[in-house]
């Protein structure tokens, strides 16, 4: 037996443990139906239609791009990082990823950050090829810009992933809420249907979506050039997106440790 | 006095459900020395499920305390859980996609083993549980059996001073639970304590040291295996069978064995004693009861655990308390 550990080896296990999570994770996405479907089709069909009708300039392309590709990113952000602890519980796997030597909340953002880098990739890659065969004309004015945004939507998907986790892990119907919370941003979001189309009375709902900001952070810096403040506001979004996961999670798991129901199915 | 690997103390834990509370532990107290191993026997709903996960830190008493080497499973979390590791078994609690040796890395993570060393210690492991020539296969091919030895090399795989272990031979071929069982017994002799829980008695009268049961949430009785033997009161059936005129019996003995039963059907019969004690005098009264009787062949069955097991179970059911 040891003693208590040191800070610094504490944060190196931190660490070891995030990175450990995020892996395992990624290797359980392996062929995930709801990954296929959310971040390989959805970008695919949602940018055939949306080109079909009419060839974009290439500033009205990348709009679309971007904002096909959150879309299918919030997609897959419900289905697979807001799904890492239903699917712990469905594996009988919640306890012991709650009762490790680290946080419970290392290892749920690790998992939530595995998802989405999984998510993230095939939605790029099917984005590219679908761009490619299209032959859309993209702009990049600003790549270094785009490089930031990108990092940003990782960062925003996986805290906003881990806290639909929490949220579908309050209830036992997490995967009919999965399913609910689906269409409702596709049509709220901003992402594929402006803001201005929107009833005044509901324009407040995409203000809350990070991925709303960085679509218009990513719209600009691949035009006309990127402007700070809906990167700010994502920014804040995501901190409190992951400040409010901490808590539920905390929560959920000293109510589960109090009921006895943390190894429930 | 060296201080305890596990140590309860009035121990309770209460479950809301329609209609009232369900007492599921009522002012459990039970010690664990270090390098000792504990077995916790106990009828379906005795509170076995619900000690072991209160230790496990995956629920919370409500009242009494529980401590892992002095640390609290309420407020030393992490402490509790480097020093702790727990088998709960069954086919659930594994990621079915990834692989065994996925599913032990990912899992000794969490246990807090750090990166160095970390292949050697999974390649060790799996080669220990038998899972060595299909570590890199997917879990969903396992069988019941190979899956509890994922969850055994899981359970072990940080080298926990206190281990937990929670029917830990089910789904296991003899061989395997054989193994397992001089595993266990090598984990003693490194002084990792266990507090072991199975129906299978063959599991308590090989492993433990001591015996703790557990009867509606109460500690019904805490003693050494040989202890425990005792409490049927007998230590051997002889059945005995002959031909002619039965034995007299005119309790002669009596203190030394127990009649049974005796029967009999055309001119042969069969009489079974349970026997006390095994002494020269009980060989004495034994002889002499049968003198003069016809014998034609003579067993003798050692008392097994699980019918002690039966004669406690009785006892608690008739009055709720344990009486050697």
């Amino acid at each position: 037996m040891t003693g208590p550990s040191a800070p610094g080896e504490r944060l190196r296990g931190a660490a070891w443990t995030f990175c450990t999570a995020a892996r395992t994770e990624q290797r359980g996405m392996r062929g995930n139906p709801l990954l296929l479907v959310n971040a390989g089709f959805l970008p695919v069909v949602l940018l055939v239609i949306a080109v079909e009708t009419q060839r974009p300039s290439p500033s009205r392309a990348t709009e679309i791009v971007t904002s096909v590709m959150l879309t299918a990113l919030w997609g897959s952000t419900v289905w697979t990082s807001g799904g890492v602890l239903r699917r712990e519980r469905t594996y009988g796997t919640l306890a012991r990823c709650v009762c490790g030597v680290e946080s419970p909340t290392v290892v749920l953002f690790g998992k939530s950050l595995g998802a989405t880098l999984y998510g993230v990739g095939t939605i790029l890659a099917a984005t590219v090829v679908t761009v490619l065969a299209l032959r859309l004309p993209v702009a990049l004015a600003h790549p270094l810009w785009l490089l930031v945004g990108l990092v940003v939507v990782v960062v925003s998907a996986t805290t906003l992933g881990a806290l639909l986790s929490c949220l579908f892990l309050l209830t036992r119907n997490g995967l009919v809420w999965s399913g609910a919370l689906m269409y409702p941003v596709f049509v709220l979001g901003g992402l594929l249907i402006p803001q201005d189309f929107l009833p005044v009375w509901l324009r407040w709902v995409p203000q809350l979506l990070s991925l709303r900001w960085i679509n218009e952070f990513l719209s600009a810096a691949a035009g006309r050039g990127p402007t700070a403040t809906p990167l700010v506001v994502a920014v804040v979004l995501t901190a409190a997106y992951g400040v409010l996961a901490r808590h539920t999670y905390r929560w959920s798991i000293d109510k589960a440790r109090q009921r006895g129901s943390l190894d429930h199915a | 006095m060296s201080t305890a690997a596990i140590e309860v103390e009035g121990l309770g834990r209460t479950f809301k459900v329609r209609g009232g509370d369900v007492v599921a532990l009522n002012d459990v107290s039970l010690r664990v020395g270090q390098g000792e191993i504990v077995g916790l026997l106990g009828s379906n709903g005795a509170g076995k499920t619900t000690l072991t996960k209160i230790l496990a830190t995956l629920l919370l008493p409500t009242s009494g305390t529980a401590r892992v080497f002095g640390h609290d499973v309420t407020s030393d979390l992490r402490e509790v859980r480097r020093m702790t590791g727990v088998v709960l078994g069954g086919e659930r609690g594994l990621y079915a996609k990834l692989s065994g040796r996925e599913n032990l890395r990912f899992f000794a993570v969490l246990a807090g083993v750090g990166r160095r060393g970390l292949a050697e210690r999974l390649a060790e492991a799996l080669d220990h549980v038998g899972l060595a020539e299909v570590a890199d296969r997917a879990v969903e091919t396992y069988s019941k059996g190979m899956r509890q030895r994922l969850h055994l090399a899981i359970g072990m795989i940080n080298r926990p001073p206190v281990l937990l272990l929670d029917e830990p031979t089910v789904g296991l071929d003899p061989v395997e639970a054989e193994r397992l069982r001089q595993d266990v017994a090598v984990l003693r002799s490194r002084g990792t304590s266990v507090l072991l829980t199975s129906h299978l008695l063959l599991d308590i009268e090989r492993l433990a040291d001591r015996v703790v049961i557990l009867a509606d949430g109460e500690v019904a009785a805490d003693v050494e295996v040989a202890e425990f033997a005792k409490l049927a009161g007998y230590t051997a059936v002889v059945t005995v069978r002959g031909t002619g005129s039965p034995p007299a019996l005119d309790g002669g003995g009596a203190a030394r064995f127990e009649v049974d039963d005796l029967s009999g059907a055309d001119g042969l019969w069969t009489l079974r004693l349970r026997v006390r004690d095994w002494s020269v005098e009980s060989f004495g009264d034994l002889g002499a009861a049968l003198g003069g009787a016809t014998i034609l062949g003579v067993d003798v069955a050692p008392l097994r655990l699980e019918d002690v097991y039966s004669h406690v179970a009785a006892q608690l059911a008739a009055n709720g308390r344990v009486r050697p």
